[in-house]
């Protein structure tokens, strides 16, 4: 008995290393191949799509499980496996899981660069023709959102949500100071100063998560830079950053150091979010999608306040920093047509009304944002986006990620009076250098 | 019993056939091997040796040294995480590497991170031990011990996390307690300035491993024989002396341990800067770890990333290269 | 031995008590031994009171915790607990069990028939796999992350608990090897050859000799293995994707995004993943250190 015993023993360990791997290999097998077998699935051939977005919070959470349900419901024969992570853990995550040999079916993607770098790898699918198949479907999306998810003419996303980055203002303090909405970049500045004066925090901004600071050097070199320069510099082939524009809008950002609240590189977005709803602050430059998050817990008036005008900028003052987000789908996917199916669903208008409604963003849908699903303030907002002449693209996600990097960490130096502009646009410039001989 | 088996398998004339048949790998002739594990011939000792080791060694070889291989191929080549093709740039890399101010800021960094762990947890560690093994605290000692020891045993991510709030420029503690014994002064944005940052979370590695570093030597500081320390008190000798003369010499070995494990610690640091400050502002408090994550899974550089992957291989074998010509570890 | 110890401490409480030959000695050491008290508390209310501070703000209402992070919550919310739980803890903490406990008995198990072979036999290699063993231990998981990372997709374990457990235990191995070799380097050798004339087979001479003799460093190497894979962050983020699998370690940074400025559930969370550890180390403790030290007192 014990002979068979340590027999067995003997055996067990010997083979721990092939049994380890092969019991782990059942499931593996099943989660790549949900359908089990590699003829083309029949109508009512059961499909698994893995679904892979960036809202782990709710409402967001909970509208995607619905809808997810929704669909499963009208589609019996589709199951849908999501999974989500935040924003800056997505954008590696992502990058991870594209790069196995399974990557999600469908999965999240801001617009601009961010997206192009995909299309480049060969990982997502030209979704042109089926645009092009539901004509209906196509034309209830706003045009002007299709562009940073087009290159070459050829369609590679859907897009979710509109969103806009504008300052919100505290309407109470500006009418106890009696402060006039400042239009132009001069105006602001003394607006900020008498705010400082009477003890006010002006501005409240969180840089510990460095895209923060992206978005005001965005904004400023859409300002500063003229439109046909800024376009050849961001294009990851020509672009030299040599324009001494870039420059001049990094000193704009260094002159609003003074107004802003203490230890900016210590404080995340979310937490100078909160100094604007206890009103400790008086401005917050936000984006149109943080209404529903400010709104409900806000017990003053406040309202929108756009970018100033720059004096001097060659840029077109009524652009608008901003960009949609949406979804593309993976090139290797084995069911493109049932994938392109739940991304209609999910840009239906009866969807986009309900997305409208229980998250709080703004749809790209034409006409989703309405008195029924939205607040005046959020109807406003979405307004304001529409109503700009153009949009300038998240900086973090519309170039390519070693010169954002360069801004990123330059800036997050610049604001501990560590570096100054000049010697940020050298690195950015080295950057630029390298992703254009990369892109040869 | 032994004998009969070792007749069935073994080596006697009788058996050659089933030894020839044994030679196929199957099952009989596992069993055969495994009762050759009782044999007190050296010969057949020496399969036992390997049966005992290869599952483990296996497991090594395919986790630990093919990755060490591959990695070195990986950084050949310029290539990114989702592109199928990769492009053959040489020792490029390096010399890329060895031009990047940033590769030089991190590795700055990690040498911070090891000079002040070996000077607290090294030797912290070994006088904290001492202090707590001496007589005196005796009947303390258990108490503090297990205090001490406690932030081992949570996650470090719970810690880091904790770290974050208490490191909060405005409601942590930190800040907090400076303002409160006058020192408003001092209070800063702890892991947003430039200048603290790396020491922020090298704090809190230390806060974190002084304890298990104490344990192990108060481990090593039992094994020592009380003779000696009754000697070293009958000649009189200071407690000062007796930790010099008595403690450190005795806990050498255990010191070399410790050492080794510290130094790789402080080269290989990932965690605590990860979820503290991801290597900013700017990139004050990169440390080779974060570079190497930042380049493969934010940048998509892999090949530049398996490059800074091998500067750490270097370095951490460089250490364990002194290490072990210093100790005796891996010899008799 | 132990009494002898006793009896010294009890002296020290009295320290006028003993001979005048020690006198000097001991008058220098209550004076160092007093300011070296005023240092040991400090260090303990250094460790202790973060860990308080986390427990007391966990019971707190976000807004309190932004005006007064120091005072006793004025209202205990014992929900923040409850919140916690729900949102995801309790899965998380399940899967780092699962994950802890399989690594440690695979990595003890095969470190101490690793360490056995390494030590009783000899056999062409010996020198070179015990060189690469110790080797294995300078080499951190990071340095191999990219090709782990390929690695683990092509033997199908990504997002797996394999995917986790397997490589945490190759990873352990070199370090539990080299600390159960040292022990087993200390067992006499004539123990194991009466065995041996006795007709044990080496197998039996493992499981009857070596592995009870050894308890302590066995229990010592589980110990510290467990800290390894209870802590191990850099590849529960990357190897696993699934919520459903994380393990404490990446399940918190889920969890904190997931909870943005809702500071009170993010501290109870914490507290709910450290606490059950903590206790269970305080329970654990005397067998712990009771082994270590019987360990030593062999050695």
């Amino acid at each position: 008995m014990k002979r068979i015993l340590r027999f067995a023993t003997g055996l067990l360990l010997i083979f721990s290393l092939a049994t380890g791997c092969s019991t782990a290999d059942t499931p593996k097998q099943a989660s790549a191949d949900p359908g089990g077998n590699q003829v083309s699935p029949a109508a009512d051939q059961q499909v698994t799509l893995r679904f892979f977005h960036r809202w782990p919070r709710d409402p967001d959470k909970t509208y995607f499980e619905q809808v997810v349900k929704a669909f499963e419901q009208e589609n019996p024969n589709i199951k849908i496996e999501t999974e989500a992570v935040l924003n800056d853990a997505y954008k590696e995550k992502i990058s991870v899981l594209l790069g196995t040999d399974n990557p999600p079916d469908i999965y999240f993607s801001w617009s601009g660069e961010y997206a192009y770098k995909f299309v480049r790898g060969g990982k997502a699918l030209d979704l042109t023709s089926y645009a092009q198949e539901d004509k209906a479907w196509h034309d209830q999306l706003m045009e002007s959102q299709l562009v940073p998810f087009t290159l070459d003419n050829k369609l590679y996303g859907v897009p979710l949500t509109i969103d806009g980055k504008t300052f919100f203002y505290n309407k109470d303090i500006f009418a106890k100071l009696n402060l006039a909405v400042p239009t132009t970049w001069s105006e602001f500045l003394s607006t900020l100063q008498t705010l400082k004066d009477n003890g006010y925090t002006p501005i409240t901004f969180g840089n510990k998560a460095p895209w923060a600071s992206s978005h005001y050097i965005g904004t400023l070199n859409q300002r500063m830079v003229d439109e046909s320069t800024r376009e050849k510099d961001y294009n990851r082939a020509t672009g030299t950053f040599e324009d001494p524009g870039y420059v001049e809008a990094l000193k704009k950002m260094q002159e609003l150091i003074p107004y802003f609240n203490k230890d900016v590189n210590g404080l995340d977005h979310e937490f100078a979010r909160q100094l604007f709803i206890d009103q400790k602050a008086a401005i917050f430059y936000a984006e149109t999608a943080e209404v529903r998050l400010v709104e409900p817990k806000t017990k003053f008036p406040w309202g929108f306040l756009d970018f100033p005008a720059i004096e001097g900028g060659k840029g077109n003052p009524k652009f608008l920093t901003g960009a949609p987000e949406g979804f593309m789908i993976s090139a290797t996917t084995k069911h493109p047509k049932e994938a392109v199916k739940f991304l209609q669903f999910l840009t239906s208008k009866a969807q986009a009304e309900k997305f409208v409604k229980d998250v709080g963003k703004y749809s790209a849908v034409k006409g989703a944002v309405n008195a029924n699903t939205a607040t005046p303030l959020g109807i406003e907002a979405v307004e304001r986006v529409t109503a700009a002449e153009g949009l300038a693209l998240w900086l973090d996600t519309d170039l390519d990620i070693k010169i954002v990097d360069a801004y990123l960490a330059g800036t997050q130096q610049m604001l501990n009076g560590e570096k100054s502009p000049e010697e940020i646009m050298q690195d950015v410039r080295k950057a630029a250098q390298q992703v254009r001989e990369q892109s040869k | 019993m032994f004998a009969r088996q070792r007749s069935r398998c073994g080596n006697s004339p009788s058996n050659k056939v089933s030894a020839q048949k044994a030679r196929q790998w199957s099952p009989e002739r596992l069993h055969c091997l495994f009762i050759h594990l009782g044999g007190n011939d050296m010969l057949q000792r020496k399969y036992a040796g390997y049966l005992y080791v290869l599952p483990g060694f296996l497991l090594i070889l395919l986790f630990i040294y093919f990755p060490i291989v591959q990695n070195i191929q990986f950084s050949l080549f310029e290539w990114s995480a989702f592109s199928a093709d990769k492009t053959f740039v040489g020792l490029a890399q390096y010399a890329k590497l060895f031009h990047d101010p940033i590769f030089y800021q991190a590795l700055v960094n990690n040498i911070y991170y090891a000079v002040i762990s070996l000077i607290f947890q090294v030797f912290g560690g070994l006088v904290l031990a001492a202090v707590l093994e001496d007589k005196v605290f005796r009947k303390i000692s258990p108490l503090f011990r297990t205090i001490y020891f406690t932030p081992v045993i949570i996650s470090i991510t719970v810690i880091a996390l904790l770290f974050d709030f208490i490191y909060h420029p405005q409601v942590g503690l930190l800040n907090g307690f400076l303002s409160a014994i006058g020192l408003e002064s001092w209070t800063r944005a702890w892991v947003g300035d430039s200048a603290t940052a790396i020491f922020a979370a090298i704090a809190v590695s230390q806060w974190q491993s002084i304890g298990y570093i104490m344990m192990l030597f108060i481990v090593a500081i039992q094994k020592i024989p009380q003779e000696l320390y009754e000697a070293a008190e009958i000649d009189g000798a200071s407690k000062i002396r007796m930790f010099f003369h008595v403690t450190v010499p005795q806990v050498r070995e255990m010191t070399f341990v410790t050492s080794t494990i510290t130094l790789a610690g402080a080269f290989t640091v990932f965690n605590e800067v990860y979820i503290l400050t991801g290597g900013g502002p700017g990139h004050a408090s990169e440390v080779l770890g974060t570079y190497l994550y930042q380049s493969a899974f934010v940048h998509d550089q892999m090949g530049y990333a398996s490059t800074i992957a091998n500067v750490i291989l270097a370095i951490t074998l460089l250490i364990s290269l002194v290490q072990m010509k210093l100790s005796k570890t891996g010899e008799e | 031995m132990q009494q002898n110890m006793e009896t010294v401490s009890q002296q020290n409480a009295a320290p006028l008590l003993p001979t005048a030959k020690k006198q000097r000695s001991r008058r220098g050491l209550t004076w160092g031994s007093s300011s070296l008290l005023v240092i040991l508390l400090l260090y303990f209310v250094a460790i202790a009171y973060p860990l308080f501070w986390m427990v007391m703000n966990s019971l707190k209402e976000s807004s309190e915790i932004f005006s007064d992070s120091w005072a006793l919550p004025t209202q205990w919310l014992f929900e923040n607990y409850v919140t916690a739980w729900e949102q995801g803890i309790s899965a998380y903490f399940l899967n780092s069990v699962i994950v802890t406990s399989l690594t440690c008995f695979l990595t003890v198990l095969l470190s101490a028939l690793g360490a056995y072979g390494l030590t009783r036999f000899s056999f062409r290699g010996k020198r070179l796999v015990l060189i690469l063993i110790l080797g294995g231990l300078m080499l951190s998981p990071q340095v191999s992350l990219i090709p782990l990372y390929k690695l683990i997709q092509s033997l199908g374990l990504f997002n797996t608990y394999w995917a986790l457990i397997i490589p945490y235990v190759a990873y352990r191995l070199p370090f539990t090897v080299l600390l159960i070799r040292a022990h087993f380097l200390t067992i006499p050798k004539e123990i194991e050859e009466a065995a041996y004339m006795d007709g044990c087979s080496s197998f039996s001479v493992f499981t009857r000799i070596f592995l009870p003799l050894s308890t302590p460093i066995l229990l010592t190497s589980a110990l510290l293995t467990a800290y390894f894979s209870w802590n191990e962050f850099l590849f529960s983020i990357i190897f696993i994707d699934d919520n459903k699998l994380k393990t404490i370690p990446s399940g918190l940074m889920a969890f904190r995004d997931m909870l943005q400025t809702d500071w009170g559930v993010l501290l109870a969370g914490l507290t709910i993943s450290a606490l059950p550890i903590i206790l269970l180390f305080l329970f654990m403790q005397k067998y712990f250190v009771r082994g270590l030290t019987s360990g030593g007192i062999k050695g």
